[in-house]
């Protein structure tokens, strides 16, 4: 009894999240600690869990990141969750879902030489690689395409750092395992 | 490390005086202290799953793009975002289509005569014509650059109408177009104020912001550049 009267208790909420989480309503997605606070309550974490346990029937679930902010001081100010994939997706997904070929081993060879050299590389190093791949245009605008999409961040040094979407989807140490393997 | 080892290990029986004993003891402890920072920094790498940035370099090179989406595809867990219509973009989109001007009277503008009946068109055939292939892009690209330092380096800073100019409107758009591309990524300068505009090619791509500079370009201009250049050809002739 006291179960269902707790499920009923969420499932509102419930609706609420995926709702705040799901839509974006600003130029990154998902929803910011305060506001899941704000509009869930206290418990906002019982309700993450709960929806986390829904949607794990899907294959996504509810991730929480660090968004680059630059007031650092207020705690919680800049984490996020965000929704994403938990399983290990496919290429013939990827490609189902809008992504070509050339901008996935883009991102493979950016992200990982980025890694590589320890968080920062400079842009000209790494179009140059990237150029080898793909040739120099399409080098060109596969940067400018992930730095739109903040995989990468470009700083006024002409350095290339990542990006907060590379850290919220990327699971890095993966990344380097596998790429060390091949 | 092990060649030094084993160099002290032999002189070891030589030494028979403290003090080549303590020098022997000396150089021991330093080969330690190599060894120690040896393995920290393997420590370190290990930790954050360092690998060289020139093996990546090699490993990059003999796989193929497949294979790298693949690797990439592995580690990717990519965020769920729903689209949506905020009240600010309804906002925008109502402005824009008030300003818009209905499609009969954009055509009629445009002056590009009765419109051919539509049909399919396929991938293949878009190829063909340069549409939806990428690597025309790119090798038109290059073309243009290639074009404008040729032109450079015998005239100096280029007119910016005047490269553009074609004797076709559409080349001049596509032209137009392909160069703004080439001067936001810095391969390109653009100098002057107004219609006095100048190039100046850059041999190699230049550090700078990205520069975003919007150029408009008319039919009614691309007439009069037409009719100067009309008039330039008939005074050489």
């Amino acid at each position: 009894m006291a179960k269902s009267r707790e499920k009923s208790y969420f499932s509102g909420k419930l609706k609420k999240a995926v709702r705040l989480l799901m839509y974006r309503r600003s130029r990154i997605p998902g929803a910011k600690e305060w506001e899941l606070k704000e509009k869930l309550g206290a418990d906002y974490k019982k309700v993450i869990a709960q929806l986390n346990e829904l949607l794990d029937d899907l294959g996504l679930e509810v991730k929480e990141i660090i968004e680059p902010s630059a007031n650092h001081l207020d705690s919680g100010e800049n984490t996020r969750f965000v929704v994403t994939l938990k399983d290990e997706s496919s290429i013939d997904e990827a490609k189902m879902i809008g992504w070509r070929i050339d901008n996935l081993a883009g991102l493979a060879i950016t992200i990982s030489l980025i890694i590589s050299k320890q968080g920062k590389a400079p842009i000209e190093e790494v179009e140059s690689i990237l150029a080898e791949k793909f040739g120099k245009w399409k080098a060109m605008t596969l940067l400018e395409t992930f730095t739109r999409n903040a995989y990468v961040m470009e700083e006024e040094s002409g350095l290339l750092t990542l990006g907060w979407r590379t850290k919220a989807e990327v699971d890095l140490k993966k990344l380097m395992k596998i790429t060390a393997k091949v | 490390m092990e060649r030094s080892l084993k160099t002290l290990e032999k002189n070891l029986v030589a030494f028979k005086s403290k003090n080549e004993q303590c020098i022997d003891s000396e150089a021991l402890n330093e080969i330690t202290k190599v060894i120690i920072l040896q393995d920290n920094q393997l420590r370190f790498q290990s930790s954050k799953f360092f690998i060289d940035p020139e093996t990546i370099r090699f490993k990059f090179r003999k796989l193929s793009r497949e294979k790298l989406a693949e690797v990439f595809v592995s580690s990717w867990h990519p965020i769920l975002e729903l689209e949506q219509l905020t009240f600010r973009g309804f906002l925008n989109a109502f402005d824009y289509w008030q300003e818009l001007l209905p499609i009969s009277e954009r055509l009629r503008r445009l002056d590009i005569g009765k419109p051919n009946k539509a049909q399919d068109i396929d991938v293949k055939r878009l190829n063909k014509m340069g549409i939806a292939s990428e690597e025309e892009f790119f090798n038109k690209l290059e073309r243009l650059w290639k074009e404008l330092k040729e032109k450079y380096s015998t005239q100096g800073k280029i007119e910016y109408w005047k490269f553009i100019f074609d004797s076709k409107f559409s080349t001049t758009i596509d032209r137009a177009y392909l160069l703004s591309f080439l001067i936001t990524n810095g391969y390109v300068g653009l100098t002057g104020k107004g219609k006095d505009l100048f190039l100046i090619p850059n041999n190699e791509k230049k550090k700078q912001n990205r520069i975003s500079f919007p150029i408009s370009i008319s039919k009614k201009d691309w007439g009069q550049w037409q009719s100067l250049e009309k008039k330039v050809t008939l005074a050489g002739n």
